[in-house]
């Protein structure tokens, strides 16, 4: 569960990118986090995955207070969450196995079962195939499919995604939102950050509405 | 599982060194030329060391016996200098004594110096009656000076010479080379262990956008280090290695002459060279100031990079 009570996020010298936002996002659930561009979407997910911190409020994530996490276990806790970024953040000098197994390789998981692992990620996202082709042999939807992968080999509880489908045409898109429905069915507490309000309609999840900083 | 961890552990230790290693060969001419900045920075001390390690040896092997030159007063008559060797002869600290009379002593002065003529033309004798001592070998240079003390004490005596003085001198020399040695190795050791940090603080650099990644996936700074620290060491690694080489190169150079020196004066005495394991020292040395020069780096510059 993902529990914000009365979040700010302020940067110097601006007005509030956050204002005082108060939400739960329920296990399991998948969410979707919608706005304008400066509307506050991609802050709520960088505060969720303490890539930054709030300048007031509480964050709760599985019971943890993030506020309590020191920067020395902020790595610690971004391993149990996935994470897919709009630009995929792909390593371009390793192959669509060796970008998988990264997360893996840091859990310090056993090679062989990482490698099934990652394999199994991969059939996921039907690039089983391409394991050993590197990334700028693949098209920017199986980019972002790679960098699906990777998020969830390591079957986080929490998926976050921040505009994941912003370089896809239609069909990638909803290809790419459809996969996030499936692991949402196995149990996975999905959040995604989209302004494709036509594509978020279709999948009848629940919309979460910011708008400069605050929900509507 | 803690079994299990371990060896994940050093599953990943050898994947970070092993990546490393083929990043270092990926640019070969990059990485020899920081080889071979680092080897000289090594090899400069090392040289140097061995030089007095030499030297220390060869003057280890020179026999002498202590000896002093004790002057007498140039107005007491030759009757009263013979009365004072007798008087002293039989220190414990003497083994052996000769008495000169003043003509002597100067005949002995012109074979010792080689101006036997020049001298001998003088209108006058410089030189007073001596008194030539030779002390027992197990005297140091300090009881030495302490005899000479002792005897300046005596009215007719007006100098003492400590024959062996050049010998002390020349190891106070040896010690202070070993000392700037010392300061070099270090100062040095430290401009190797700087040109290390630079190289690894590029390469920190260059894979910024790969350590913001790896952060974003959960990669804690120490597994962020690793292959960096491994940079490090096979810079510095390398370095050593080359720096034995150097060294090793250098001595086969001059060895022929320096031998060709000893035999000159008569000497067996056997070039110390650098001995294997010294060899593989300096390369684990090197190594040590690589991860020394690359933990400088990474602790100041990977906690800078975020996501």
């Amino acid at each position: 569960m993902i529990k914000l009570e009365h979040v700010v996020k302020r940067y110097h010298g601006q007005r509030d990118a956050l204002s005082r936002v108060s939400l739960v996002i329920n296990k399991s659930e998948m969410v979707f986090v919608a706005g304008h561009s400066g509307a506050g979407k991609s802050t709520l997910l960088r505060l969720i995955m303490l890539l930054e911190r709030p300048t007031r409020g509480r964050i709760t994530v599985n019971d943890i207070d993030l506020q309590s996490i020191s920067s020395a276990g902020i790595a610690q806790y971004r391993r149990k969450i996935g994470m897919v970024f709009q630009d995929h953040r792909l390593l371009f000098d390793r192959s669509v196995i060796e970008n998988v197994l990264l997360p893996l390789t840091i859990l310090g998981t056993e090679r062989k079962e990482a490698f099934r692992r990652a394999r199994a990620a991969l059939d996921k996202v039907r690039l089983l195939t391409r394991e050993r082709a590197m990334p700028k042999e693949l098209s920017a939807g199986e980019q972002q499919r790679v960098g699906i992968a990777r998020a969830v080999v390591t079957r986080p509880s929490i998926l976050l995604a921040d505009e994941p489908t912003g370089n896809l045409d239609p069909n990638l898109s909803r290809e790419v939102m459809l996969l996030f429905d499936e692991f949402n069915r196995v149990g996975v507490t999905v959040v995604v950050v989209s302004h494709d309000l036509s594509l978020i309609s279709q999948l009848g999840h629940r919309q979460i509405r910011l708008e400069e900083g605050g929900l509507i | 599982m803690l079994r299990l961890k371990f060896n994940n552990w050093i599953f990943h230790h050898r994947i970070s060194s092993a990546e490393s290693l083929s990043r270092v060969l990926s640019r070969p001419f990059g990485s020899f030329i920081i080889c071979c900045l680092i080897a000289m920075t090594l090899a400069f001390p090392i040289s140097g060391s061995l030089l007095v390690k030499n030297l220390e040896s060869l003057i280890s092997k020179v026999i002498y016996e202590p000896s002093l030159s004790v002057f007498l007063d140039d107005q007491i008559p030759e009757s009263k200098g013979r009365q004072i060797a007798e008087s002293i002869k039989n220190w414990e600290q003497i083994k052996d004594l000769e008495f000169l009379t003043a003509e002597a002593a100067l005949l002995k002065l012109g074979e010792d110096s080689g101006f036997g003529d020049l001298l001998l033309r003088l209108d006058t004798n410089p030189i007073p009656a001596t008194l030539l001592l030779t002390l027992d070998s197990y005297l140091s240079y300090e009881d030495s000076e302490a005899l000479g003390s002792q005897l300046l004490a005596i009215p007719e005596i007006s100098n003492v010479i400590i024959d062996h003085a050049w010998l002390e001198r020349l190891k106070n020399f040896l010690a202070l080379g070993y000392r700037i040695i010392f300061l070099l190795t270090i100062s040095l050791g430290l401009a190797a262990a700087i040109v290390i940090s630079s190289m690894v603080k590029l390469a920190i650099e260059n894979r910024r956008e790969e350590i913001v990644v790896i952060k974003l996936v959960g990669g804690s700074d120490a597994f962020l280090r690793r292959p960096f620290l491994y940079m490090g060491l096979w810079y510095g690694f390398g370095g050593g290695v080359l720096a034995s080489n150097l060294v090793i190169f250098a001595e086969a150079l001059v060895i022929s002459q320096v031998d060709a020196l000893l035999l000159s004066y008569q000497s067996e005495y056997k070039f110390i060279s650098l001995r294997v394991v010294e060899a593989v020292n300096i390369a684990v040395l090197g190594g040590v100031l690589g991860i020394l020069g690359a933990w400088g780096a990474v602790i100041r510059h990977v906690p800078q990079i975020e996501p």
